[in-house]
């Protein structure tokens, strides 16, 4: 940091909480925090941009009278104006459900903070992006090729009228690159990229080059696509993406607003034994990875769904006390870093056991569908036919439709193997609504 | 203050250098279902020093203006670092040293908050109420009023304040384990009055979500469609607007080929244009954030490739005149090449002539969203109906619709004379900046032979 400012802010967030309260404020939450970050682009298979980074931010919320409210400044000079303008929209604010926040108490310990990758020099950032361009070109020098390579660190710390004070550091790294292949009207897009806090062998500019061309080759030949309902198998990054509506479904503040599909499903089977779907928000150097929430509540090992029955739902603070349940961690209802249980036979198996399929690697347009009732829709921007167990093309001009929880309730698999960074396997479903235009 | 960005930036050792500095003040109202779930106020500033040398891109963000001598020589380091060649910027006329005051109808900042609240509170209530099977609702307001000063070494100088209210609606109905959402809205940068007397947009919003519990998935395959003023717009914006942004092309051979000038892209029937100057619009501006004056660009003239959106370097690696498309969205962020306010220019058609001729097909309502990878694009309608021997039919949902742009543009076969210019709101998202104010419009449009995905 260029600036540190966590022992003043410590005071500052202290002091914010306690002028809310002696204003009339029955409690107060108070965090800063500070980024600082440097990056560099590749455009055009060339350095274009190298760039420095620098953001501040001090929010204060506070509860009054059943009332709720939150003012964010970027100017940590003037505690007692933010104090007074926070009070003062309270008194017109959102519903509050409880009138404190939680006692704190232990958390977990995790390393989030790497003194290697605070310090890395923009050189080796440069570096790092020209050798996965490089790598990239190997293909063809026709390729428009870009990269992105950045670090980050951060400070921040949080205090709260029931006598939380926590300090946290992180580090972040970020490295990727993709690549655009123009043939006529028909364009291909392909990349890779990773993120961690630890400076480690994942840092790899031959990754992203390796991982880039393996789907530029696989997609030198096209094919038409399977179409009907279709077995589709998603590599971790899509198979994390398309189990999205299931975190949206275990969301307290959904089950108890009437949104969730849900929400009177707790202890009923909603998929195949095969389902298990976990939080674990204390992976070391993993970018999501927390100790506790927004309000100061440890977060922990969580269970939603157990071998295809749905175990629990996600509470913050202010949602469980509207629902008489206990917090679980989860800020905003929603999960720190969600993960799926492995399965038994490895994705290269599950592939190899598919007469006709189609390998679905990006979705374009996902989310534009009704997201909360399960339903998930998208082109496909990358994807594969597999005939009798091996790829054998790239699919345009395709679209794939379905309910997730019809899905999970089929023909459900997750692989063996898993990604060494976002902990998610492969997934197969069975019976996807696959159109294609040709 | 504009003053004091000038000076730093005579400082700069660099071919270009820009400084862009803002404050933001912002309220906001959510209720989620009978009671608000959030209100929120903020006050934060930020800025970006952008330099050029040697051709080479180097830029400092920062949060205050304490620092901004050190801002300013980070970003000229930075593109020291990067530059290998020749600094090429358009010679566009710049904002001369002017400030633009915002000429609210009616200025949101003396309503009390308290009043805001009440306005969504009294929809809350008609979309909570107003329609049987309805579950929940989302209604939001929010209001930002930035101000921004901006200098560049080309001499441009000028500071504006950019005023803008944003009216959010939505219903949530559900039919058994069925969830339905249906979603409208209002955004303003001209008077707090557009958030106001919208009781009856709010009533169809319920009555919307619950019909589209009773309506059946729309079913998937090739269809002609009839889209409406919404979605075409939208359909304009993803599918052809994107494509004409100068930064996906100027750097890229293959793509300066296929996006030519003259290019045939459609029939000639067909134009669209991009305009950051028309009135009462979200995409409007005086200047675009590296200071060049907005304007109209035809991006296709009778049916061909007329023009492209550009910034500086852009143009002047394209040989192209500037067109005042250099865009941020948030304080600190760069400005890249994007759309203002894109639409499809009336046709000849009535709207009734373009589903006469359809025996088979889907009239494709209202917007959820869309996405483009180039040439590939998809976007998802709200609702829609069944259209069978020219009428049309029962309402359906989940219509998603993919091509590929220039088959789909030559697919066009009827425009109808009815342009609308949609100001609802949201907006447009690139490289990580998002939501950036636009608004889109279009007539009616019919495309034959369009994918729709489909359960
Ligand atoms: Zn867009």
């Amino acid at each position: 940091m260029r600036r540190p400012m966590l022992d003043r802010m410590a005071d500052a967030v202290q002091q914010a909480v306690e002028e809310a309260t002696r204003l009339g404020a029955q409690a107060a939450k108070a965090r800063f925090a500070q980024t600082e970050a440097i990056s560099c682009e590749f455009e055009a298979g060339v350095l274009k941009a190298t760039t420095s980074e620098q953001g501040r931010a001090l929010s204060l919320e506070v509860i009054r009278d059943g009332k709720r409210a939150t003012v964010t400044c970027n100017d940590p000079g003037d505690v007692p104006a933010l104090a007074a303008r926070a009070v003062a929209l309270a008194e017109i604010g959102a519903s509050a459900h409880c009138s404190a926040y939680p006692e704190p108490s232990t958390c977990a310990q995790i390393l989030r903070h790497c003194p290697e990758t605070a310090a890395l020099p923009r050189e080796r950032l440069i570096e790092a992006g020209r050798a996965a361009v490089e790598g990239i070109r190997a293909y063809s020098d026709e390729l428009y090729i870009g990269a992105e390579v950045s670090r980050s660190e951060a400070e921040a710390v949080i205090a709260h009228s029931s006598g939380l004070l926590h300090r946290t550091t992180t580090t972040n790294w970020n490295l990727g690159g993709y690549a655009q292949k123009t043939d006529g009207t028909d364009m291909l897009f392909c990349g890779a990229g990773r993120q961690w806090r630890r400076l480690n062998s994942f840092f790899d500019p031959d990754w992203v080059a390796r991982e880039t061309l393996h789907d530029l080759r696989l997609a030198e030949r096209t094919a038409p696509a399977p179409t009907g309902l279709v077995t589709i198998l998603a590599p971790p990054e899509a198979a994390a993406m398309l189990l999205a509506p299931l975190a949206m479904a275990c969301s307290g503040r959904s089950v108890l607003k009437g949104e969730s599909p849900l929400r009177d499903k707790l202890g009923a089977k909603i998929g195949s034994p095969s389902l298990t779907i976990i939080d674990a928000p204390h992976v070391d150097w993993a970018p999501d990875s927390a100790v506790m929430d927004d309000c100061g509540v440890p977060t922990r090992p969580f269970t939603m769904v157990d071998r295809g029955v749905l175990r629990a739902f996600m509470y913050d603070v202010d949602t469980a006390a509207m629902a008489g349940a206990k917090p679980t961690g989860h800020t905003g209802c929603g999960p720190v870093r969600m993960q799926m249980q492995p399965g038994t036979r490895t994705s290269a198996e599950m592939r190899r056991g598919l007469a006709e399929g189609l390998i679905v690697k990006n979705l374009m347009g996902f989310g534009q569908s009704n997201l909360m009732n399960g339903d998930i829709a998208g082109n496909v921007a990358l994807g594969y036919r597999v005939e009798k167990g091996e790829t054998v093309g790239r699919v345009k001009n395709t679209m794939v439709a379905a309910n997730l929880y019809d899905l999970l309730d089929g023909g459900f698999e997750a692989s063996s193997d898993v990604d060494p960074l976002r902990g998610w396997p492969w997934i197969l479903l069975e019976g996807v609504s696959v159109s294609s235009g040709g | 203050m504009r003053d004091r960005l000038a000076d730093a930036l005579s400082r700069a050792k660099a071919d270009y250098a820009e400084v862009r500095f803002s404050i933001d003040d912002s309220t906001s109202v959510m209720y989620r279902g009978p009671e608000p779930e959030q209100v929120r106020s903020a006050r934060l500033s930020g800025g970006v020093v952008r330099a050029c040398v040697r051709g080479g891109w180097g830029s400092s963000n920062f949060d205050s203006l304490d620092d901004l001598d050190h801002h300013v020589r980070e970003a000229c380091e930075c593109a020291g670092l990067v530059g290998t060649t020749a600094t090429q910027i358009a010679d566009a006329p710049v904002a001369p040293p002017s400030e633009h005051r915002a000429a609210l109808l009616r200025d949101f900042r003396g309503i009390a908050v308290t009043e805001k609240i009440a306005l969504v509170a009294a929809y809350n209530d008609i979309l909570l109420r107003s329609v049987p099977g309805v579950e929940t609702s989302f209604a939001g307001y929010s209001e930002v009023f930035r101000t921004v000063a901006f200098a560049s070494s080309r001499g441009a100088s000028f500071l504006e304040e950019r005023p803008r209210v944003d009216l959010f609606l939505g219903a949530v109905a559900r039919d058994g384990s069925l969830v339905q959402q249906c979603f409208d809205g209002r955004a303003s940068l001209q008077t707090y009055d557009a958030a106001v007397g919208l009781e009856a947009l709010a009533e169809e919003v319920a009555r919307r979500a619950v019909a589209l519990t009773k309506a059946p998935p729309c079913p998937g395959g090739t269809h002609t469609a009839v889209l409406d003023n919404r979605l075409a717009g939208v359909f304009a914006h993803e599918a052809f607007g994107h494509m004409s942004e100068a930064d996906f092309i100027y750097e890229n051979p293959q793509m300066r080929e296929l996006m030519v000038l003259g290019r045939e892209m459609g029939g000639p029937e067909l134009n669209i244009v991009d305009d950051g100057s028309m009135p009462d619009a979200q995409g409007t501006h005086p200047f675009d954030d590296e200071g060049t004056a907005t304007g109209k660009t035809y991006l296709i003239r009778n049916g061909l490739l007329a023009g492209r959106l550009h910034s500086l370097e852009t143009a002047a690696k394209m040989g192209e005149p500037a067109t005042g498309n250099a865009r941020a969205v948030r304080q600190s962020d760069r400005p890249l090449v994007r759309m203002t306010n894109t639409y499809i220019e009336a046709g000849t058609a009535t709207v009734q002539e373009l589903i006469a001729g359809i025996d088979k097909g889907i009239y494709a309502c209202d917007a959820l969203g869309g996405q483009t990878m180039m040439e590939q694009f998809t976007f998802s309608a709200g609702y829609g109906y069944r259209i069978e021997n020219g009428l049309l039919g029962e309402m359906v949902r989940d219509i998603v619709l993919t091509g590929n742009l220039f088959q789909t543009l030559h697919a066009i076969d009827g425009i109808a004379d009815d342009l609308v210019i949609t100001n609802g709101p949201g907006g447009c998202g690139k490289g990580g900046q998002a939501p950036l104010p636009v608004s889109f419009g279009s007539p009616h449009i019919r495309i034959r032979d369009v994918v729709i995905g489909g359960r």
